[in-house]
């Protein structure tokens, strides 16, 4: 890696963080999607859930949340792929000598930087609405906040950039964007604790690297009952450890793929 | 004069029965404007994807400036620029940041760059432009874009596909002026591609004609003109029969006579039009018309292609046109 592989990587990753402040649409669409899971959700489902006894379900929620934003603007990213290679920016960028893994890189860069300002956003909105810390909130606790978002991002959004690489046409993303999205939030400690799954769902929940992002953050963040740690197996350092190992499994993946995918 | 672009029984096929290139050799010199015509379909954006490593071959050979487009493709992109036929240009960016993700993509130094980006956009005539987001440019605006991007690295051959299609003659005039300079001062090497015959005529230094993925004809625009038996001198000679004289001039090849009207197809009309009016003046023969006419690139492409690109072309302004305004519904 050199010096010209930073500035490439670093002028494209530039390039998408533009798009996205100059988008409004754009940026209102990602702060409306999770203020309505917080509002209507949130405050629905925490009233159902305190009458069956003493649980903060909206912190719950909220630091749920949080990591959701990953979520759907790592889907986001892929599709931004496809309108590229449509609009033939992605053939003038192959002509360019840049190694191939910049490009996926590159997106993998600025959507990790979107998502961890939505989210510190999502959580000032959170606190405002009415989100209790746990009283040993640390400065430690917000920086695990800010990687556990980061290696979020970065694993999903490789996926999606992997996705968007193979798939070619923005309708048949759009489906699978669309097919993947519930699961991957349901199917995950994102909303509930997953001890509450039945066995086959707990199952899933453990491979979906959401749970393991929600769980950590929770633990360092909110006081939460053992009975709803979606992973009691793993202390939040070993929490941790898993997401970012996968996250740079996915990073490496999804560069990997782009050699691949960009040939013709 | 060496050759900067060396093609062997370059090859592509689509699936198993699409043969797009059929085994072409061609090469193209340093310095050179080259143009590579052909009718839609005929292999051209293919043989030109291939060659600018957008697209792999399946069989031959194509060596850029030395450098194997398969083994070092990276060297090969260092030494290219491409400017596509259609508007990629970010219209999301300013001109300005458009050209500076180019110069940071081409690792280009900065203080050069800055230097660079202001040059090529005064050029352009896009300097008060070149703050304002793309998607507010025009057509032809946006296409100047293209070519200064295409221009930011000082590459040794530039390729450019369809420069002037669907602009108006202002935006043309600059475009060429620019490639003629490009040519003379730095040598640059153009790999053109046009469906303006005259265009193709005034601009390359050669020109080679691909029709059925095969190349029909390569040579300099008279070569493939005289290709077609030669220019032909009109001319009207009172007094009596002097097919047999004209026949003496060195290479006509045949006079038709109706009247006093003479119908001469020669090999070289320049020359042959030297010698005839000496011919005339030294016998005193008296003339009243007398004019030379040489074949137009159209009916050299109509010859060797069995199409006219009249109507071709305005198909794809049309299909042009439409991708212009998706990109602006983006």
């Amino acid at each position: 890696m050199d010096g010209a592989y930073l500035r490439q990587t670093w002028s494209l990753t530039k390039r998408e963080l533009r798009h996205w402040y100059r988008s409004k649409s754009q940026i209102l669409m990602t702060f409306i999607m999770p203020l309505i899971w917080l509002t209507l959700f949130g405050f629905a489902m925490s009233g159902f859930i305190s009458s069956m006894g003493d649980v903060d379900y909206f912190s719950f929620l909220a630091m749920g949340i949080v990591v959701m934003s990953a979520l759907s603007t790592a889907m986001n990213s892929g599709m931004s792929l496809v309108w590229d290679r449509r609009f033939g920016f992605l053939d003038k960028l192959k002509v360019t000598p840049i190694p191939r893994g910049v490009i996926p890189l590159a997106r993998v860069l600025s959507t990790a930087i979107k998502t961890l300002i939505q989210s510190l956003i999502m959580l000032g909105i959170a606190l405002l609405l009415g989100l209790n810390l746990s009283s040993d909130f640390s400065v430690l606790s917000f920086l695990i906040i800010i990687l556990v978002v980061v290696c979020t991002s970065m694993t999903f959004s490789s996926m999606f950039v992997s996705i968007g690489l193979v798939v070619k046409n923005q309708d048949a993303l759009m489906s699978i964007n669309v097919l993947l999205n519930l699961p991957l939030m349901m199917a995950s400690g994102l909303m509930f604790p997953t001890s509450s799954f039945p066995r086959w769902l707990q199952i899933i929940a453990d491979l979906n690297p959401l749970t393991y992002a929600a769980d950590a953050i929770r633990r360092v963040s909110i006081d939460v009952p053992s009975a709803l740690v979606s992973v009691p197996g793993l202390s939040v350092g070993q929490d941790v450890i898993v997401i970012v190992c996968v996250a740079a499994a996915f990073t490496i993946i999804g560069m990997l793929f782009a050699k691949r995918g960009l040939r013709t | 004069m060496n050759n900067i672009i060396e093609i062997h029984d370059l090859r592509k096929m689509y699936g198993k029965d699409v043969l797009a290139v059929d085994d072409i050799s061609f090469d193209v010199r340093e310095g050179e404007v080259f143009g590579f015509l052909g009718p839609n379909g005929a292999g051209k954006s293919t043989t030109i994807s291939m060659i600018t490593t957008l697209l792999t071959p399946t069989s031959g050979t194509i060596t850029i400036g030395g450098y194997d487009v398969m083994k070092d493709s990276t060297e090969v992109r260092k030494t290219i620029g491409l400017v596509p036929q259609s508007l990629t240009a970010d219209d999301e960016l300013s001109g300005r940041e458009n050209m500076e993700l180019h110069s940071d993509l081409y690792n280009v130094p900065r203080d050069t760059a800055k230097t660079r980006i202001d040059e090529l956009l005064k050029i352009m005539k896009l300097e008060d432009a070149a703050d304002r987001r793309v998607d507010t440019y025009s057509g032809g605006m946006r296409k100047r874009l293209e070519l200064a991007e295409g221009l930011i690295h000082r590459p040794k051959i530039l390729f450019l596909d369809e420069p002037t299609l669907g602009l108006d003659i202002q935006t043309r005039e600059i475009i060429w002026e620019y490639i003629r300079n490009m040519k003379n001062e730095n040598g640059m090497t153009v790999f053109l591609t046009t469906h303006y015959l005259e265009e193709a005529d005034s601009l390359c230094d050669r020109i080679a004609i691909i029709d059925n993925g095969k190349i029909a004809i390569i040579g300099t625009p008279d070569e493939l003109k005289a290709s077609l038996g030669g220019d032909i001198i009109y001319a009207t000679i009172e007094g009596e029969d002097r097919t047999s004289d004209i026949m003496t001039i060195d290479g006509v090849s045949n006079v038709e006579r109706t009247g006093f009207e003479y119908r001469v197809t020669v090999k070289n009309g320049d020359e042959a039009m030297t010698d005839l009016l000496s011919k005339i003046s030294k016998n005193s023969w008296i003339i009243s018309s007398i004019s030379l006419h040489k074949p137009s690139m159209n009916q050299v492409f109509l010859h060797y292609t069995g199409k006219s690109l009249k109507n071709e072309s305005t198909g794809r302004a049309e299909v042009h046109n439409e991708m212009n305004q998706m990109i602006r519904r983006r």
